[in-house]
């Protein structure tokens, strides 16, 4: 009786280490690599693993905002924290911003490239273009039609097809109206956000003991099929990406640290999970709760944790900024286009733009915005589309991870310390307000 | 006596197998002159440009002619029960035409384009093949431009610098298409590449097959030249016969109407048109 127990904890414990979740990857590269046809077969249980995380995420999503934002404006210092969020995003994308401008100026991933390499993408193009087996539109999105798409006429179209921008809207509207209100009943109304938040994240407790499966069935058909051959054609600009996620991974897990006064490893390691999940889901979204959890660990404020990272997931996309400029950078050498001065500035506002329009739409429609950065330059934008599509099986994994960290780092640097201190203004308010 | 002679290889003409001889019998008792004259020659003369233009007529890896035109030819020399001779002696596809009205080749089987104005001079056969027409433009151009993805609308204006060869059914096509381009006359469509690439012209207009040559040529200019394929109305190849040969006219006529009705046609066009295949029998 008291054996099975500790057999099953053990189990858990093997499950959840990080030695397994690095075997899990590893295995689902090799697997890729060297077994394609097993490894395209292991697709669905990938994908139902995807949708149970992708499960839990909306409504993870709208009773942290709702709950949050109701207890928020019960708290005096609210006002502080929306103005240092605001602050923080902006800075954070333009800082983003002139290091992606500054690393492809620098590396120049589009120039000189091989005869070898133009053939290759001269050959995709062809193929794809004659054969109309892509079809894909430009994305064209003015500020206003960001605005207007992100105010739901109908929540429940918005909840059903999922669309980010509409459901954050409404969840802060009604997590306003809820603290508002201030009564008994908006007060249980709360509570009951708060549980079903408590309970989802445990749901998702539960589902990381699959991550390793989960891992390896998304990780090797992934690699199984994406080409080689326009790797190697395109790899400096993938490399270039990847570098500047890396560098910027560096330089915000430093803030982290800072912020949270943990060691730097530390830091690293409580992330590490929310990092992995996004690496191999390419969905920012899906690693929400794993970053909420993660940040929780390092000891930051809980409600405005639980309101800032899923905000910031969408508003704060770091990595789409390098993944558009540093394309854009790309496509504009390889035209042999340069970049005046004057364009500089356009160039970082529409990428800021670009990656606050993409970090809501699926991958395919998520690359067509680019030509929000391309047209201001002159440049064509269906082939660059295809292009950067064709290689986008090797950044998203990176892109996405650095979104979801990015949102981290905003939260830690606009949510306190959990102090005695701090503890005691947030139990003063609830007094207040109840 | 002529009756009983008739009947006689009628009778045993399909046992003949030695085309020459088969020829010659019946060559004493047809009287359409054109075809005659053919017979008793024991050899139809086609006319070719000089220039090679693959999938039409190119040199396979033993260097012997092939090609659909030359498939054609073959298949139709054969039915008429004569050997085959190509003359490739014309510079341009219109001294084809003027070859067969001067009598130096019976007919042209020859990537040429049954227009209007050599309708004038020749009989021309319903088409074997239709090419679609293809527009290759140069992307950066068409970006700057900022007249919108639409073809038409990028095209048809005063600014658009589009380059055609002389005297093809590209020139009627933009004409008709684009009225407001500037329509800039090319003897050769590799130059017309060639200055698209450099920004020289917006576009050229030729048929699928020149534009699925440029890709084989040259991969990498993909890059900067996008290329569409229309669903406009086709380039048509046909037989041109000298206009006095009535009868042969109507026989190569009978002829393709007969390969389209069995599929050869069709087969032809899968073979060097819709597959690269022959690309691999290419010298």
């Amino acid at each position: 009786m008291e054996k099975r127990p500790t057999v099953i904890h053990r189990l858990g414990r093997i499950l959840l280490s990080p030695w397994s979740t690095a075997a899990a990857i590893t295995l689902g590269v090799a697997l890729g690599l060297w077994l394609p046809t097993v490894s395209i077969k292991l697709k669905p249980i990938g994908e139902i693993y995807l949708s149970l995380l992708q499960m839990c995420s909306l409504p993870l999503v709208i009773c942290g905002v709702v709950s949050s934002i109701g207890r928020m404006l019960s708290d005096q210092n609210s006002k502080r924290y929306i103005l240092r969020l605001v602050c923080v995003i902006i800075g954070g994308l333009f800082l983003t911003a002139a290091l992606a401008l500054v690393l492809g100026l620098y590396f120049q991933p589009g120039s000189g490239l091989s005869s070898d390499a133009s053939k290759t993408l001269g050959r995709l193009l062809s193929n794809s273009e004659l054969s109309n087996s892509v079809n894909i539109s430009k994305q064209n999105i003015s500020v206003l039609d960001l605005i207007i798409n992100s105010i739901p006429k109908n929540i429940f179209t918005a909840l059903s097809s999922g669309s980010q921008m509409p459901i954050l809207v409404f969840s802060i509207f009604l997590g306003i109206s809820l603290g508002v209100l201030g009564s008994i009943k908006s007060e249980q109304a709360l509570h009951s956000f708060e549980a079903t938040f408590d309970a989802l994240l445990k749901l998702i407790d539960w589902m990381l003991y699959a991550l390793p499966i989960g891992l390896l069935a998304l990780l090797a058909p992934q690699i199984a099929e994406a080409g080689i051959g326009i790797f190697s054609a395109m790899i400096k600009l993938i490399l270039l990406i990847n570098l500047a996620v890396l560098i910027s991974l560096i330089a915000g897990t430093f803030v982290i640290a800072q912020r949270s006064g943990k060691n730097y490893f530390v830091v690293l390691k409580e992330l590490l999970e929310c990092l992995i999940v996004a690496f191999a889901t390419k969905s920012s979204f899906a690693a929400i709760p794993s970053a909420i959890r993660g940040v929780h660990r390092l000891g930051m404020d809980k409600q405005t944790t639980d309101l800032v990272v899923p905000l910031c997931a969408n508003l704060n996309p770091v990595g789409n900024v390098h993944y558009y400029m540093l394309s854009a950078i790309f496509i504009a050498q390889l035209y042999g286009v340069s970049i005046s001065f004057s364009a500089l500035p356009i160039l970082i506002l529409c990428g800021i733009m670009a990656a606050i329009a993409g970090s809501a739409l699926p991958t395919a429609a998520a690359v067509g915005v680019i030509a929000m950065l391309l047209e201001p330059l002159g440049l064509p934008v269906g082939s660059s589309i295809i292009l950067i599509l064709a290689i986008d099986p090797f950044i998203d994994p990176a892109v996405t991870a650095l979104n979801i960290h990015g949102s981290c780092m905003t939260a830690s640097v606009v949510c306190d310390r959990v102090t005695q201190k701090d503890n005691n203004i947030n139990v003063e308010g609830k007094a207040l307000s109840a | 006596m002529s009756l009983v002679l008739r009947y006689f290889i009628s009778a045993i003409g399909p046992f003949l197998f030695v085309a020459g001889i088969n020829a010659k019998l019946r060559a004493e008792i047809i009287n359409a002159p054109d075809i005659a004259a053919i017979l008793n020659r024991g050899e139809i003369r086609v006319a070719m440009t000089e220039e090679l233009w693959p999938p039409f007529f190119y040199l396979n890896k033993n260097k012997e002619l092939a090609g659909l035109d030359i498939d054609l030819a073959k298949e139709l020399a054969s039915k008429l029960g004569v050997k085959i001779k190509f003359v490739r002696e014309a510079k341009t596809f219109d001294e084809i035409v003027t070859m067969v009205v001067d009598r130096r080749a019976d007919i042209a089987v020859s990537y040429l384009s049954d227009t209007l104005d050599r309708a004038k001079l020749v009989r021309f056969t319903p088409p074997y093949v239709q090419l679609k027409p293809a527009v290759l433009v140069n992307r950066q151009l068409a970006s700057v431009s900022r007249r919108g993805p639409n073809l038409v609308k990028l095209l048809n204006h005063p600014n658009a610098k589009i380059g055609v060869t002389k005297g093809s059914s590209a020139e009627d096509f933009v004409t008709a298409n684009y009225p407001l381009a500037k329509k800039i006359p090319y003897d050769m469509w590799e130059d017309i590449t060639k200055d698209i690439s450099k920004e020289k012209l917006l576009a050229g207009v030729s048929d699928e097959i020149d534009a699925r040559n440029w890709q084989t040529l040259h991969p990498e200019g993909a890059i900067e030249i996008e290329s569409f394929i229309l669903k406009g109305p086709p380039d048509t190849l046909a037989i041109a016969v000298n206009l006095k040969d009535v009868q042969l006219h109507f026989w190569l006529n009978q002829f393709i109407a007969l390969k389209r009705a069995d599929g050869t046609l069709n087969e032809l066009h899968k073979k060097y048109i819709v597959n690269d295949l022959w690309k691999k029998d290419l010298l």
